[in-house]
This record gives C-alpha cells, structure tokens and sequence, in this order.
C-alpha cells in the first residue's frame, strides 16, 4: 500500500487501522541467509548500547559486512572519529536503529557531504497494544514490511537482514503503514530505523 | 517554494541569477534537498509560514557586499544566518516568508592567539572546528561552548548564547566585530576602528560609543568576524555536583548560590529539574506509558530508581590546587545547611582526560540531543528563555506555576537555570514535543504563547524566541509606550534604508512593512 506524500500523522493511524497486514507480507517468506551481501560491504552502522534493540541490529547488518561503530555519548565524535574518515575510502552507506535525534544529528553532519536518507522506519509501542510502524523510502520497502511482520520478536535483527541486502534506489519516495502485533521489553518503546547513503 | 513579497518569477530569476554571478552557480540554492535544509526542523507546524524562497552562500566578505548590492538593487530579503543551526528558535529559517537565506557557512576563517588568549572567527566556525583548531595545535587554552556544540560561535555570540565554563556569557566575552552595513560599507568597531590596532580583539570600549551591541540580536548590519577571548587552560579543575531531595528546596538553593556568586566563589552554575536530569539519559516511555504528564508516582520512582534528587546542581571550580580546595569548603558549608544534599566532586589536574560527563564544564563541545526523545516520535523543541532574578522564594513560585502550566497542557515541566551572571538566572523551559503530532504541535504553540504572556503577567520576559514569537515578545517591552522599539526602527531606517536585512528579526521590521503590519492590524 502507497499512502500519499502529503499526509499527517493522523493520516497514517486512519490507514493503519483499516490495513490488513496480510496484505503487506507476501506468502511464503524464505528466512533471510546471513550472507555478506555486496549492498553492506561498505556501510557503517551505528549501535547503541543501551538498547538490545540497536546492538541486534548492528549485529544483523555486520553479518552483511558492515562495520559497527558503537555510538557515544557525543553523537558528533562518533561521526568525526569513525564516520568521516571513511568517507575518502569508500563509505557509501550510514545505517542505524536508534533514537529518533540521533538521526537528526547523523543526518545533519552527513548532508554537507552530499549523503541523503533513502530510508526512514518509525517503530512504534507507545500508549498502544502491539506496534505501529511508518515507512518512507527510496528503496524498496516490501523487503523491509516483510522483515517487520516476519520478524515478531526478532524483528530487529530481521530488519536488520532487510536493509542489508537493499540495492536498488529511485528518486520516488514511497511510504507504508502497518500495524504488528508484536510486543517490545521496557525501553524507549519508540526506536528509528534508517539509512542515509552517499550517491556521489 | 514562495517568492519573495512582491517578487514576481522573472524578477526572482533575475535577481538569482545576479546573485550567482557574485558567488557562483553552485552557491545560489532555490531548489530540492538543500533548500529544504533551510527550513525550521523543529517547526511546530508552521514551517511553511516561515519558508525561505533560497538561500545564497558567499565566501568573502567582498561576496557579501556583492550580495547586500543585488538586494538592494532588487529590495530582496536577506535573513542572515551562520550556520543556521540556531534551533529551537527557528533554524536557519527567515521571520518573513520567502526571504532569501544569507547563508555564511563558507566563511571558516580561524585565527588563534595563544598568548593574549583571543580568537577571531568567521561567521561558519564552529565550537567544534575551534575546539579541534586549539587542541591540534597543543595551545593552553579552552573554549566555552553551549550544549549541543556544534553551532557557529559567531552566530551564538551574537544571539547571546550561553555555555558553562567562567566564559560562559558568550556576548560578555565577545571583543572586536567586523560588520557590513546593509549597504556594503565595512565597520570595524571598538580599537578596530583605527587601522591594524593591536588591542582590537583586548579591550572592548574605544574612543565614542559602544558599537557591538547594536549588531547582536538584530538586523542592522552582517556580522562578518568577531573577536572572542579564550579560558587559560586551568592548573586544576573541580566539578561539584548535587542533590537536593524535595521541589521546595530549590529557595535555600539558590539563596545559598548567590552568595558564593557574588563572592566570586562559584564562577557559574546550573541546575536542573528531576525532568532535566531523566531526560537526558532515559525517555518517557520508561516510567510510564499513559497519556497526559508523568504523574506524581511516576516520578517518585524514576527519582528512586535513578538516584537522583528533585533538583541537581553542577558547576566548575576552575585554578590554583590551594585556592580550589578553599572554594570546595566554602560551597560545601554553604549547601550542607539544607537537609538531605548530596555532594560529590571529581578533580582533574592539567592535561588529564576530561569524561564525556564533564566535557561542557571543560569547553569541550560535543552533540548529544537526547532530551528530544523523551516523549518518542520525531522530537523537538522551542524555546522562550526567561531571565529571572536569583531570588529561591521568587523562584519557587514561578518554578510551581511554569509545572501547572506545562502539565495544563499535558507536558512535563522541563526546567534548567544557568547562571552566568551572579545576580540572575537563564530559565530555560523547553517545549518538547513531536514536530510530526500535529495535535502535539498545537499544545506547543499554546504553552509558548501561555509562558510569554504569564511571565509578562510578572514583569518578565524571554532573552530569545522562536522566529513565530518574536513579535509578540517584542511587544512585551512596553516601558514609555514601545519607547526601546521606537529607538530600534529608528536605528533600522537609517542603516538599512532599504529595509532588506532579516525583517522582523527581534521583532524589528523596516518602514514599508512596518506600515504593512500596522494596516492589516488596524493601526495608525
């Protein structure tokens, strides 16, 4: 389901509510191989420790070939330290599941380079039973839906599997919404996944 | 994207395309993913109402008058900014809707003089190329730095920014401006004013009146370089921190700390709320899951859990071994009156690594924006800052009135103080919120409205504002009927004739819109 670009929060809970998640997992999903795929070879993701959540789905995308930069406490060392550096020998990819303002910041520092987010997952479990999920990309986003319903307690490290073998980018964003009904441990109960890459 | 006020298309591209003939092609934006980055991130829901119609980038002082020449030519709004990192009070966003940004990041000029303890800096350095300028080049010297640190020290300064170290009056430590008037004449102020006087970035006043003030917070001039003094690196450095267990106990607080303010015996400090504190290391989510504010439960036991106290207090004690362990006795006996304080100090000798806990109180910039995340969702704040007198009783009320307000409308009270004068506090209130919860957006808009208008009420006022309120706490200056506005417009008239440079900064507009605004409300 492709919701519109123009919408509000609002908008997409309207949707959710009405979305069949069925819909959005195509039957017979195979488990994704830990293989190290060419798409993550030359990608760092960001892990916080405090949260399973993040460190699970480092772990995930190492598998893939990533390399894990833990994140301190200051967001910007972490990006001037091990990020930056990487950029002159062959960085195309920042990943993370994170904080929301760790995005923000990440984003920020990447953009005078040229990077640009090409996917953004809002993972939801506040104030509600189960989860709710909002998606935006320039990748495709099927994978990735899969990886969430699939995924229940593992969601993510399968989202993690997801994201590491993305490919293909186009220039039109596409968004998605579904609900799941899995449940998350105590914690922020609010977590971001992303990927900024840099096309230049 | 909008156009300027009456802009048609043509007369825009015209004028871009004489903007890019001073600074390049690759330096006029009106399009696509950069021009977006000019917009307010931390927009509550009005970031269309404050969209900019581009932005232009010179490199020299001399592209900047080149620029300021095309405005004037084509009356374009200019909205100056550094970087335009200055969120929370709108971004690199304009005040008036289709202005073009004067975006000055590609000036990164640092000079550094390590024995009289100054830097000169262009408008795109920042705390952390500064920091990173110093330390490579092993100089004994510190910065002071606001929290995040990563915005412009220009642009900070001349907004009257804040950080933690016994600099931490950003503009008090300023000394030395290079300005381009509106219409492209160079001013150099105090000692500046006499070619390649020496003392221009060492002593603040010269011969006649005091310029830089007119140029910080305002819109009658872009400020190309500042002068700033640095911190000796000190031979020791104390952090003192505390625990204050109840609300009430913030009256002794501060009563006890502007004791040792004004004895010069704490150099700054800040404090913050139980909400201040848990947020900056845990979300909301963690101590409960319902609607509305945290409730009184809820916070009893995030205190208990975390070990923390209703109120915290830290500052820096900065020099001599001896001396320090002097200070640490008198701010021991001072705070040790009120019942139930904790106190704990960690030491560092010259050249010892600072921890991450203690880097804003050492000058060491870094960004961390975990506060943001305390409800979930896409955060974000704003900001209207009070200056309150440090008065504990005073204090107190206010503090209980700020907490029913925000909770009023479902918030927690976010609260700090920081103290870099010894006779007043900063107040900082955030509004922290989800910029993609319209209704959240909405809350916000009305608790910022609420505090302007309620701290007026008590002869208050914000220091800063977000670009959405800056008329409306400009009008709470009232002394003799607007009298300081009248001064400003005055001032503004005659320097930017044609009324080109950030419109409405401050709530400061030029004569054409000044009447513009005056018929649509109704006023002669």
């Amino acid at each position: 389901m492709t919701l519109p670009l123009a919408m509000d929060r609002r908008d997409v809970l309207k949707l959710v509510g009405a979305t069949s998640i069925s819909l959005l997992a195509p039957a017979g999903t195979a488990p994704v191989a830990a293989v190290r795929s060419e798409a993550a070879s030359s990608t760092i993701v960001l892990a916080d420790h405090r949260y399973a959540e993040s460190v699970i789905f480092a772990a995930s995308l190492e598998r893939h070939g990533a390399n894990v930069v833990p994140l301190a406490t200051d967001r910007a060392k972490a990006w001037s330290d091990a990020v930056e550096p990487q950029l002159h020998v062959g960085l195309r990819s920042l990943a993370g599941l994170t904080l929301e303002s760790d995005l923000f910041v990440m984003e920020r520092l990447a953009a005078h380079s040229g990077a640009r987010q090409c996917y953004v997952g809002f993972h939801d479990w506040r104030c509600r039973q189960g989860s709710a999920h909002r998606l935006s990309a320039t990748i495709d986003l099927d994978p990735i839906a899969t990886a969430l319903v699939d995924g229940k307690k593992r969601w993510a490290e399968s989202l993690g599997e997801a994201l590491g073998q993305t490919t293909m980018e186009s220039r039109t964003e596409r968004k998605l919404a579904l609900n799941c009904p899995m449940t998350v441990g105590r914690g922020p109960r609010f977590f971001v996944s992303w990927l900024i890459r840099w096309t230049a | 994207m909008p156009l300027p006020p009456g802009f048609s298309s043509p007369d825009f591209d015209s004028a871009c395309k004489e903007l890019r003939s001073v600074v390049g092609d690759d330096h006029v934006v009106t399009t696509g993913d950069r021009l977006s980055g000019y917009f307010d991130p931390y927009s509550p829901g009005l970031a269309d109402d404050y969209a900019p119609s581009g932005a232009v980038l010179p490199a020299s002082v001399d592209e900047v008058r080149g620029v300021l020449g095309v405005a004037n030519r084509y009356r374009l709004p200019l909205w100056t900014v550094s970087l335009g990192r200055n969120y929370a009070y709108g971004g690199a966003a304009p005040c008036l809707k289709g202005s073009m940004v004067l975006d000055l990041s590609r000036m990164r000029a640092i000079e550094v003089n390590a024995e009289l303890a100054y830097a000169l800096v262009e408008p795109g350095v920042t705390y952390l190329d500064l920091y990173k300028f110093i330390r490579d080049k092993n100089y004994p010297l510190w910065i002071d730095c606001p929290d995040p640190g990563w915005g412009s020290v220009l642009g900070n300064t001349l907004e009257h920014g804040i950080g933690y170290t016994p600099y931490g009056d950003h503009a008090g430590h300023q000394c030395g401006m290079e300005v381009v008037l509106a219409e492209g004449e160079i001013v150099r102020t105090g000692l500046g004013a006499m070619s390649d006087n020496p003392a221009w970035p060492l002593y603040k006043y010269a011969f006649g009146p005091t310029l830089d003030g007119l140029f910080m917070q305002s819109n009658f001039g872009v400020v190309t370089r500042i002068g700033i003094w640095l911190m000796p690196e000190p031979e020791t450095f104390s952090v003192m921190e505390m625990m204050f267990r109840r609300e009430e106990d913030i009256a002794p607080m501060i009563d006890a700390l502007r004791v040792l303010r004004l004895d010069g015996i704490v150099p700054t400090a800040t404090i913050a709320n139980w909400m201040r504190i848990a947020a900056g290391n845990t979300t909301r989510a963690e101590w409960y899951d319902g609607k509305g504010p945290l409730p009184q439960s809820a916070i009893d036991r995030l205190t208990k859990e975390m070990g923390i106290g209703y109120w915290g207090v830290r500052f820096g004690l900065y020099g001599r071994e001896k001396i320090l362990a002097e200070q640490g006795k008198a701010v021991e006996g001072a705070f040790s009156r009120i019942e139930g304080v904790e106190l704990g100090v960690a030491t560092y000798r010259r050249g010892a690594v600072i921890p991450p806990e203690h880097a804003t109180l050492a000058g060491i910039p870094s960004v961390d924006l975990m506060p943001l995340n305390w409800l979930g969702g896409a955060g974000a704040h704003i900001e209207c800052p009070l200056v309150v007198p440090m008065r504990g009783a005073d204090f107190l009320d206010l503090y209980r009135r700020r907490t029913a307000l925000f909770n009023a409308e479902g918030f927690d009270h976010y609260c700090g103080l920081t103290s870099t004068s010894p006779r007043s506090f900063i107040n900082t209130g955030s509004i922290i919120f989800d910029r993609n919860d319209s209704e959240q957006c909405a809350r916000a808009r009305a608790l910022g409205k609420t505090l302007i208008e309620d701290a007026h009420k008590r002869q208050l006022s914000g220091y800063r504002a977000h670009i959405s309120e800056m008329d409306f706490v400009a009008a709470q200056f009232d002394f003799n009927d607007h009298a300081a506005m009248r001064l400003y417009e005055r001032l503004k008239d005659t320097l930017d004739p044609g009324g080109i440079l950030s419109p409405g900064k401050q709530g400061i507009w030029p004569k054409d819109l000044r009447q513009a605004n005056n018929e649509k409300a109704g006023k002669p």
